[in-house]
């Protein structure tokens, strides 16, 4: 993708946007409802017109070339199944558009049903099929070309919470195994950093940030990409007339006394999340979330001291949200209220 | 689990409204049920009496039944050729008519084209006019081309109408997008995509389009009568309507005839009762819109 | 869709609406503007096709014709009478059909019949039943010890047995829709209601009928312009030679083609045909202002 633009109307969906998939990749295009991930997805496909820029697939510019002829595989998050065909007539449709021999078409779909695991389910319409079956059939369909390019919107969203992490790992497996090169769109962060080779992380139909998952946790290019990525979202202390934004996550806190805390507060709720304990911690004009290690005595209403772990804090300028590679001695400060 | 405890919750509320108010109330809109029915089956019962009984006003006056008076009618009218008629000119009408306005609707939901507002606005501007209106013109029409006394009259014009596009068109766009995404992606050319996923996915709508087109046309009079002229002409309804001056006071074959005109819309009617109930919802949208 | 209009999408388009578009234009489109032309035409020699003069006449002829007049009086008369009548009965059949489910399975084709049978078939059979010596309505009438009536012969009961044939026939399409308009309704605010004690009639009024607004206004628009399109039940019933006894049973539409079938003038079928056309119009408008105001 290269300066990639597109536009309804007047208003811009996704203004120029530029990336480099490799081949083999698996990349998730992350960020909040109506970031505009989807539209980049179609536009990657061919089915909205780009306003501005450029679609590469190899090198070459696919920007005149219909979806028909891009030869890319597209999985959604429902309504991916034709319901007036059987599961494998449903999988053989794109080789069938390709004019395909029967003989052929039979061996491809019946390899992938065994990939996928459904091959008791080929003669069923996808009515009578769960909602992670069905998903299984629409990857099988959208594989059954060998396309150059998988694309998903949002493929996994509304599973069940167990089956949406066994159907994640076992596209992940496949994926590598035959270096399947994928965009796929999640609102999940944690779908994402789990999941994904790199991670495109969009906002109001920008690019905000183009990395490794690791990069995209441990270093968010800019204070609105630490939000998007990362649960629960990571805290933020804005100091008045200080040129910077201090952001820390959940995780990465630690107990101190009185005279090392950066920030004290009153324990407001404690959630319990099995192995987890989250402490909301009302401090001077913040509300901040904390994951608090086994051995913290915690009770609500108990007052707290906290400090960042060292290392951990993340620097954004206060005014433009970019990320900042320095900020001052954190031993130094003490919140004291915005 | 917990529907069918829903379920009893409104079993015991509807108690009070009584057992016996409720089966009355049954009972009469089965009677009413039955009193719509009733000319046709005072078709029927006269259509199978002798011609001197047929002034009996008991429903069932006579045995044995008189099934010799459809022979009679079957001898007295080249039905045959009327039936031929009648069925060729719905058939295509029908099936041509159905692919030409499936073929309109597509093109508004699926391309982007210069004129698609024009066109609609033209489309639109036609909903509300009259048949009668048209009638005038369109014989003179059908007569500057010479169709007069051919199938071509009675067939093409009626093909399809604005209500027929715009009912399709509310139903194509109901059609989720992804199915033409993936279908896009899947290679599918438009074509293959209209006959082979949307087509299906909407049978019931456009059976119901269908079977409104047929009923309409195979009970049509007014315009075969205008554009026929021949005998060997006629269909079903006009064979009845020229019968019914000639056969005079013979109304136990008029009524035989009336029969057979009736049965095959009943038949088809009961085919196609299924898909009817499963299109309503889309009836619902265009409603709305319109 | 951001789909922008483009040469490519107008050349795939076309050839999937060229069909349809020819043969709406050709007989749909074309003859509106033609039957207006020939409103227009005064003295013409149509074996010749040439027109010599246009203008108004036809329009002062037919509003200045009696039988026009007549004609008008009797299709409001059909309006007023058979619009509320069809839409009530229609309503409470769907109502019960709505709430019996199982009973309903059986009893609805008997109100579709009307629909699916020829017009003509089934106006045989009421006048079997209209018959003034042998039909079943005067044989009731005589077990009820009323008098014999002449239903489709004499000239002050033409209009009533129109009124009556026309109901049954519009019943089957009304109860339709309206079947249509309540599966569509939640049945929520039905269970709700329930639980708030509130009996059958409440509910319907309360309930069932506002959210059947839209349903009903599109009833009524539907029948309107169907009561005014009123051509076959009369041609139907009275035989088709004259609009009934003394040509009492004369609507708009009978009168177009009168005019233009039985006595080939043209211009004053058309110029008939414009007038009633926009007089439907204009009544559809009444309805869409009235709509409006109660916030349709």
């Amino acid at each position: 993708m290269n300066g990639l633009s597109v536009a309804y109307g007047e208003k811009t969906a996704v203004a120029d946007l530029t990336a480099t998939i490799a081949s083999g990749e698996l990349v998730a295009l992350l960020g909040p409802s109506g970031c505009g991930k989807s539209t980049t997805l179609l536009a990657v496909a061919g089915l909205l017109n780009s306003s501005a820029g450029s679609v590469r697939f190899d090198g070459r510019i696919m920007n005149e070339i219909p979806t028909e002829q891009r030869d890319v595989g597209m999985v959604f998050q429902q309504y991916s199944l034709y319901p007036h065909m059987t599961v494998y007539d449903n999988i053989a449709f794109p080789l069938t558009m390709k004019k395909w021999p029967k003989s052929d078409i039979r061996r491809r779909v019946d390899e992938l049903a065994e990939l996928l695991r459904i091959g008791e389910l080929l003669a069923r319409r996808p009515d009578r099929l769960s909602g992670g079956q069905q998903q299984r059939a629409a990857i099988a369909r959208a594989l059954a070309k060998r396309p150059k390019l998988l694309l998903m919107d949002e493929p996994f969203s509304h599973l069940d919470s167990s089956l949406r992490l066994e159907l994640r790992e076992e596209f992940r497996f496949l994926q590598q195994r035959f270096g399947i090169t994928t965009l796929f769109v999640t609102h999940d962060q944690e779908e994402a950093l789990s999941l994904s080779d790199r991670i495109m992380v969009m906002a109001d139909g920008r690019m905000l940030q183009y990395d490794t998952p690791e990069q995209v946790y441990h270093r968010p290019s800019s204070r609105r990409a630490a939000e998007i990525a990362g649960h629960p979202p990571m805290n933020f202390l804005e100091a008045e007339g200080q040129p910077w934004t201090l952001g820390a996550r959940a995780e990465d806190w630690l107990m101190a006394d009185g005279d090392t805390a950066l920030v004290r507060g009153r324990i407001a709720v404690i959630e319990k999340t099995g192995k987890d304990t989250l402490l909301k911690v009302r401090a001077p004009s913040a509300l901040l979330r904390v994951y608090a290690s086994a051995e913290w005595p915690v009770a609500v209403g108990q007052e707290i001291g906290l400090q960042i772990r060292p290392g951990r804090a993340h620097w954004f300028d206060s005014r433009t949200g970019s990320r900042l590679e320095a900020g001052p001695e954190l031993s130094e400060l003490r919140w004291t209220g915005a | 689990m917990r529907g069918t405890n829903e379920n009893m919750w409104i079993k015991g509320f509807s108690k009070p409204t009584g057992r016996w108010a409720g089966l009355l109330l049954d009972i009469f809109v089965c009677a009413l049920g039955a009193a719509m029915l009733f000319p046709f089956l005072w078709m029927a019962a006269i259509s199978l009496r002798p011609g001197d009984q047929t002034m009996s006003p008991q429903l069932l006056s006579s045995f044995p039944l008189e099934w010799s008076n459809y022979r009679t009618v079957w001898e007295t009218l080249p039905l045959l050729r009327y039936f031929e008629n009648s069925l060729l000119v719905m058939a295509t009408s029908v099936l041509f008519g159905t692919i030409v306005t499936i073929c309109a609707a597509f093109a508004f939901t699926h391309f982007s084209f210069y004129g698609r507002k024009i066109l609609l606005a033209a489309l639109l501007g036609t909903l509300m006019i009259p048949e009668q209106l048209l009638l005038i013109p369109n014989y003179m029409t059908v007569a500057g081309l010479g169709w007069t006394d051919r199938y071509a009259a009675l067939a093409v014009p009626w093909m399809t109408n604005a209500f027929a596009v715009f009912y399709l068109v509310q139903v194509f766009s109901a059609v989720p997008r992804e199915y033409r995404f993936a279908a896009r992606a899947d290679g599918a050319k438009p074509s293959a995509f209209l006959w082979k996923v949307v087509v299906p996915l909407c049978k019931p709508s456009i059976l119901t389009l269908a079977l409104l087109k047929s009923i309409a046309n195979w009970n049509a009079y007014l315009w075969p009568l205008i554009v026929t002229n021949s005998k060997e002409m006629r269909t079903l309804p006009v064979g009845l309507l020229a019968f019914s001056t000639e056969a005079g006071t013979s109304y136990e074959l008029l009524m035989a005839m009336s029969v057979i005109l009736v049965v095959p819309m009943v038949f088809l009617y009961f085919i196609v009762q299924k898909h009817l109930v499963q299109a309503v919802p889309s009836a619902e949208n265009l409603k709305n819109e319109s | 869709m951001n789909d922008k209009k483009s040469w490519r999408g107008t050349h795939q388009a076309w050839p999937y609406l060229m069909p349809a578009m020819m043969i709406v234009a050709v007989f749909g489109l074309y003859p509106v503007i033609q039957a207006f032309d020939l409103s227009l035409h005064v003295r013409y020699d149509y074996y010749r096709n040439l027109v010599f003069e246009r203008g108004w006449d036809n329009f002062s002829f037919v509003f200045q014709d009696p039988e026009f007049r007549l004609a008008l009086r009797n299709t409001l008369l059909l309006i007023v009478s058979v619009v509320p009548a069809s839409m009530v009965a229609s309503l409470a059949i769907a109502y019960f059909l709505h709430t019996r489910r199982l009973l309903s399975r059986w009893l609805q084709p008997a109100f579709f019949l009307p629909l699916v049978a020829s017009v003509l078939a089934a106006a045989l059979a009421w006048r079997w039943l209209f018959h003034t010596e042998y039909g079943l309505a005067n044989a009731t009438f005589a077990g009820l010890g009323l008098p014999a009536v002449g239903w489709l012969t004499s000239p002050e009961w033409a209009m009533p047995s129109l009124v009556l044939f026309s109901v049954w026939h519009s019943l089957g399409y009304n109860v339709l829709l309206f079947l249509v308009g309540l599966q569509a309704i939640p049945p929520q605010y039905d269970r709700a209601a329930r639980i708030d004690g509130a009996s059958r009639w409440p509910r319907f009024r309360r309930i069932t009928l506002p959210m059947l607004r839209r349903v009903l206004y599109y009833v009524s628009i539907v029948s309107v312009v169907h009561a005014f399109m009123t051509f076959d039940e009369v041609f139907a019933l009275f035989g088709g030679e004259r609009a009934g006894p003394m040509d009492r049973a004369l609507t708009v539409v009978y009168y177009v083609f009168r005019k233009f079938y039985s006595e080939s003038e043209y211009g004053i079928a058309s110029a008939a045909a414009y007038a009633g056309f926009l007089l439907v119009f204009a009544l559809t408008l009444v309805q869409l202002k009235m709509s409006d105001r109660r916030g349709g």
